[in-house]
C-alpha cells in the first residue's frame, strides 16, 4: 500500500460523492415532477469498479422504474377520461332536458293535455281555443328547442373529437420521435420525456404499452383486435373527416395506416366516439318517436271531430312531421284557432267529446304500448342513472388510479426526507475523503522532510 | 410503503375534496329543501316523483272540471225550481178551475193566467248560463230551443249530453236536455188546462189534475236526478281532495330533504372537514429542513 494509493482512492470516493449529490439535487429539484423517475448513485461501482470503468450514467447511476406499476397505471388511467367524460356528456344531457321545471316537457305535455279539458267545459270559447292552440305552439317549440340542443351538443362533441384526436395525433409524434433517438442515445431525461407523453396519451385513449430490450417502446390500442399506434418508427395516425353542416353531424375517425376506429373504446376519445355516434342520437331519436307519436294521435282524433263551423277532418299539428326538429301546430289553426274541433258531431256547440278524447290520450298507451308520460320519464330516468352510473364509476377508477399513482410514487417518487439525508450523508462522506487527502499530502510532506 | 410527498399531498386533497362533496350535496338539499332534485340524484325516486306530479297536475284539472260541472247544475237546480213553482201554480189553477161552482168568466181569466204561465216557462226553460244554452242539449248556441206559438210549445234543441270528466274514465252528465222536459208530459198537460178552462170542461180539468201531478212529480225527479249528480261530484271532489293531500305527502316523502337530518348531517361533514383541514395543514408544514440546522 502505497500514499499514493490513499490518493487514488480517496480522489475516486470524492468524484463518486459528486456524483451522488449531484443525483441528489437532480431529485430535489424534480420533487414536483409528477413524471420524474427517482435516481439513485450506485456507490458501489462508483468507488469500486468491478468490470473495468463504467462510464456514463446508465452504468453509475440507477433510475428506479416501477415496471408493470407504471403499464398498470397507463392502462387504468383510459377508464378515468372515459368516465370523467361520460358523466360531464351524460350531466350535460340531463341539463338539456331540463326537469323538473315549468319549461320541462313533462310540465308543457301536462298543461296542453289539460288545456284540452278546460275547453271540453267550454267548447264554444274563443278563449279556451286560443289557449289550446297556444300550449300547443309551447308543446311544439320546446320539442324543437330540445332537438335543436341536442343536435347542437352532437355537433359540439364532434368538434372535441377533431380536437383530441390531434392531441393523441402529436403525442404519437413526439413518442415515435423519441423511440427513433433511443437506439444511438439512451438518456434517463428522454425516458422521463417519453413516458410523461404516453401518460398524457393514457388519458385520451385506451393503450396499452410495452417496452423493448432496445428502449423502444410498442403502444397499441383497441380490446380484440389490437391497432398499432407506435411501433419503434412506425406510426399509426388519426384522421379524422368533419362532414358538412346538413348531413349527419357525427365526426368520422379513421387509421392513417388502417385499423377499426370501434378499437378506440376508452379514454376521453373513446367516450367523446360514443357519445356522438351513439347515445345523443339514441335520446334525440326517442324524443323524435315521441313527438311524431303525439303529433299523429292528436291529429287521428281531432280529425274525426268538428268545429262551430262544421268543418271535419282538419289536423291539429302538421301531419308531415318526421321528428322533434319539424314538430308544430297545424298554420290554419295558428292563423284561426276557432277552426279547432271539439264536437264528436255537426252542429253541437255544446258538445266537447272530442276535446275530452284528446286529452284522454294522455292516459292511452299511445307509444310503444306505453303512456307518452311514462315513455318521457324512462327517457329521463335512463339518462339520470347514466350520469349516476358515470360518476360512480369515475369514483371508483380515480380511487384505482390514485393507488396506483401512489405504489408507482412510493417506488419511483422524490422523497424529500430521505433526498436531506442523503445530502447530509453525501456532504460528510465528501467533507471526510477531502480530508483523506489533506492527511495524504502531510504524509508525504512528512515522508520528503525526511531527505 | 415509502411515503413521499406527492403521496401524502396527493391523499390529503383526495380526502379534502371528499368532505367538500358531501358538504356541496348537503348544502344544495338544505338550500332547495330537496333531496332530489334532478333524476341523477336518484333516477327511481325521480321517476316516482314525476309520476306523482303528473297525477297531481290531472287531479287540478278534474278539481276544475267539477267547479265548472258544478257551476251548471247549480244552475239547472235554480231553473227546475223556478219551473217546479210554475206546475205547482199551474195545479192550484186547475184545482180551482175544477170547482164546478166557478163561473165560465172566471175559468177564461184562469184560463189566460195559464196562457201566460206557459209563456212564463218558456221565458224561464230558455235561460242561459255563460252564455250558453242550457236545455238545448248540446246545441248550446241555439238560444231558444222551447218556442211558443200560442198554441203549442215544440222544442228545437238536441238530446245531447253534455260530460265533464270528474275522475279518470269517470264522466257525469251535467245537463237536462229539453226532450227530458218534453217527456215528463209538462207542456201537454198544461196546454190541454188552457183549453180545458177556455171551452169552460171543469170535468175535463179535473182530469187533468192527475196529469199535472204526474208531471209534476216527474220534473221533480229530474232535479232529483240533477241534485244525484251534484252530490257525486261533491263526493267525488272531496276524495279528489284527499288523494291530493296524501299524493302531495308522498311526493314530499319522495323527493324533499329532511332538514334536520340535513343539518345533522352538514355538521357532522363540517367537523370532519375541518378536522381534514387541521391535519392537513401540521402534516404539510413538517419538514424535515426546520430541523436541520
Amino acid at each position: 500500500m502505497s500514499i499514493s494509493n490513499i490518493m487514488g482512492t480517496s480522489r475516486i470516493a470524492l468524484s463518486a460523492y459528486q456524483t451522488a449529490i449531484s443525483t441528489t439535487s437532480k431529485n430535489i429539484s424534480n420533487v414536483g415532477n409528477p413524471d420524474y423517475v427517482r435516481r439513485r448513485a450506485d456507490l458501489g461501482s462508483l468507488i469500486s469498479p468491478t468490470s473495468g470503468l463504467a462510464f456514463g450514467e446508465e452504468g453509475n447511476i440507477e433510475r428506479l422504474e416501477s415496471g408493470f406499476i407504471q403499464r398498470q397505471l397507463w392502462y387504468k388511467t383510459q377508464f378515468v377520461g372515459r368516465h370523467q367524460t361520460d358523466e360531464m356528456v351524460y350531466s350535460q344531457i340531463e341539463t338539456v332536458f331540463n326537469e323538473p321545471t315549468s319549461s320541462g316537457l313533462s310540465s308543457m305535455m301536462g298543461e296542453f293535455w289539460n288545456s284540452w279539458n278546460d275547453l271540453a267545459n267550454d267548447p264554444d270559447s274563443n278563449t279556451a281555443k286560443a289557449i289550446v292552440k297556444d300550449k300547443g305552439v309551447l308543446l311544439s317549440n320546446t320539442f324543437n328547442q330540445l332537438a335543436i340542443d341536442l343536435q347542437t351538443m352532437q355537433r359540439e362533441v364532434g368538434d372535441d373529437v377533431g380536437d383530441t384526436a390531434d392531441k393523441v395525433n402529436t403525442l404519437l409524434n413526439e413518442i415515435k420521435t423519441i423511440n427513433e433517438t433511443m437506439g444511438s442515445g439512451y438518456s434517463y431525461d428522454m425516458a422521463d420525456a417519453r413516458d410523461a407523453a404516453i401518460s398524457k396519451l393514457s388519458k385520451l385513449i385506451n393503450i396499452s404499452v410495452t417496452e423493448n430490450s432496445d428502449h423502444k417502446v410498442n403502444i397499441t390500442t383497441g380490446g380484440n383486435t389490437l391497432v398499432p399506434l407506435v411501433s419503434g418508427d412506425f406510426i399509426n395516425e388519426l384522421e379524422y373527416h368533419v362532414p358538412p353542416f346538413q348531413e349527419n353531424y357525427a365526426v368520422e375517425l379513421s387509421f392513417s395506416e388502417g385499423g377499426p376506429s370501434s378499437a378506440i373504446s376508452g379514454g376521453i376519445l373513446g367516450s367523446l366516439l360514443e357519445a356522438q355516434e351513439s347515445s345523443i342520437p339514441s335520446y334525440l331519436q326517442q324524443v323524435d318517436a315521441l313527438a311524431v307519436a303525439i303529433s299523429r294521435e292528436v291529429n287521428e282524433v281531432h280529425k274525426s271531430g268538428f268545429n262551430l263551423a262544421d268543418v271535419t277532418g282538419l289536423d291539429f299539428f302538421n301531419p308531415d312531421v318526421s321528428g322533434a326538429a319539424s314538430m308544430g301546430v297545424h298554420e290554419d289553426i295558428i292563423d284561426d284557432p276557432m277552426l279547432i274541433a271539439t264536437s264528436d258531431a255537426a252542429s253541437e256547440a255544446g258538445n266537447g267529446n272530442i276535446a275530452n278524447t284528446i286529452s284522454d290520450l294522455q292516459n292511452d298507451y299511445g307509444i310503444n304500448g306505453i303512456k307518452f308520460s311514462d315513455y318521457y320519464n324512462s327517457i329521463i330516468s335512463e339518462v339520470g342513472s347514466k350520469v349516476q352510473e358515470a360518476s360512480f364509476l369515475r369514483n371508483s377508477q380515480e380511487m384505482v388510479v390514485a393507488t396506483l399513482q401512489n405504489h408507482r410514487d412510493s417506488i419511483s417518487g422524490v422523497s424529500l426526507d430521505e433526498e436531506m439525508s442523503n445530502l447530509i450523508k453525501y456532504e460528510q462522506a465528501y467533507q471526510a475523503a477531502s480530508r483523506m487527502i489533506s492527511v495524504a499530502d502531510e504524509l508525504i510532506q512528512t515522508v520528503l522532510n525526511l531527505i | 410503503m415509502r411515503i413521499t410527498q406527492s403521496i401524502m399531498s396527493r391523499n390529503l386533497m383526495t380526502n379534502l375534496n371528499i368532505n367538500r362533496e358531501t358538504m356541496t350535496e348537503l348544502q344544495n338539499a338544505a338550500a332547495n329543501g330537496k333531496e332530489v332534485s334532478k333524476s341523477s340524484d336518484d333516477p327511481v325516486r325521480f321517476a316516482k316523483a314525476s309520476r306523482f306530479r303528473k297525477t297531481l297536475s290531472q287531479y287540478d284539472q278534474y278539481s276544475r272540471n267539477i267547479n265548472d260541472g258544478s257551476g251548471w247544475v247549480d244552475n239547472n237546480a235554480l231553473v227546475m225550481n223556478e219551473f217546479h213553482a210554475l206546475i205547482v201554480d199551474a195545479r192550484s189553477i186547475a184545482i180551482q178551475g175544477s170547482d164546478a161552482s166557478q163561473s165560465e168568466e172566471t175559468r177564461q181569466v184562469l184560463s189566460d193566467r195559464v196562457d201566460d204561465m206557459i209563456e212564463e216557462s218558456v221565458a224561464t226553460l230558455n235561460s242561459t248560463y255563460l252564455g250558453k244554452s242550457i236545455f238545448s242539449g248540446t246545441d248550446t248556441q241555439n238560444m231558444e230551443p222551447f218556442e211558443y206559438d200560442g198554441s203549442n210549445i215544440t222544442y228545437t234543441g238536441n238530446e245531447g249530453k253534455m260530460n265533464r270528466r270528474i275522475s279518470e274514465g269517470l264522466d257525469v252528465e251535467i245537463n237536462i236536455t229539453g226532450s227530458d222536459i218534453e217527456s215528463t208530459g209538462v207542456f201537454t198537460s198544461l196546454v190541454a188546462l188552457r183549453d180545458a178552462l177556455a171551452v169552460n170542461d171543469d170535468a175535463g180539468v179535473a182530469d187533468l189534475l192527475q196529469d199535472l201531478q204526474d208531471a209534476s212529480d216527474k220534473v221533480l225527479s229530474l232535479d232529483a236526478q240533477n241534485g244525484l249528480v251534484k252530490g257525486h261530484m261533491q263526493m267525488t271532489s272531496a276524495r279528489l281532495e284527499t288523494s291530493k293531500v296524501n299524493i302531495q305527502s308522498f311526493l314530499s316523502e319522495t323527493e324533499d330533504a329532511d332538514l334536520a337530518e340535513v343539518i345533522m348531517e352538514y355538521n357532522g361533514a363540517e367537523m370532519a372537514y375541518e378536522a381534514a383541514l387541521q391535519v392537513t395543514s401540521k402534516a404539510l408544514q413538517l419538514n424535515i429542513m426546520d430541523f436541520l440546522r
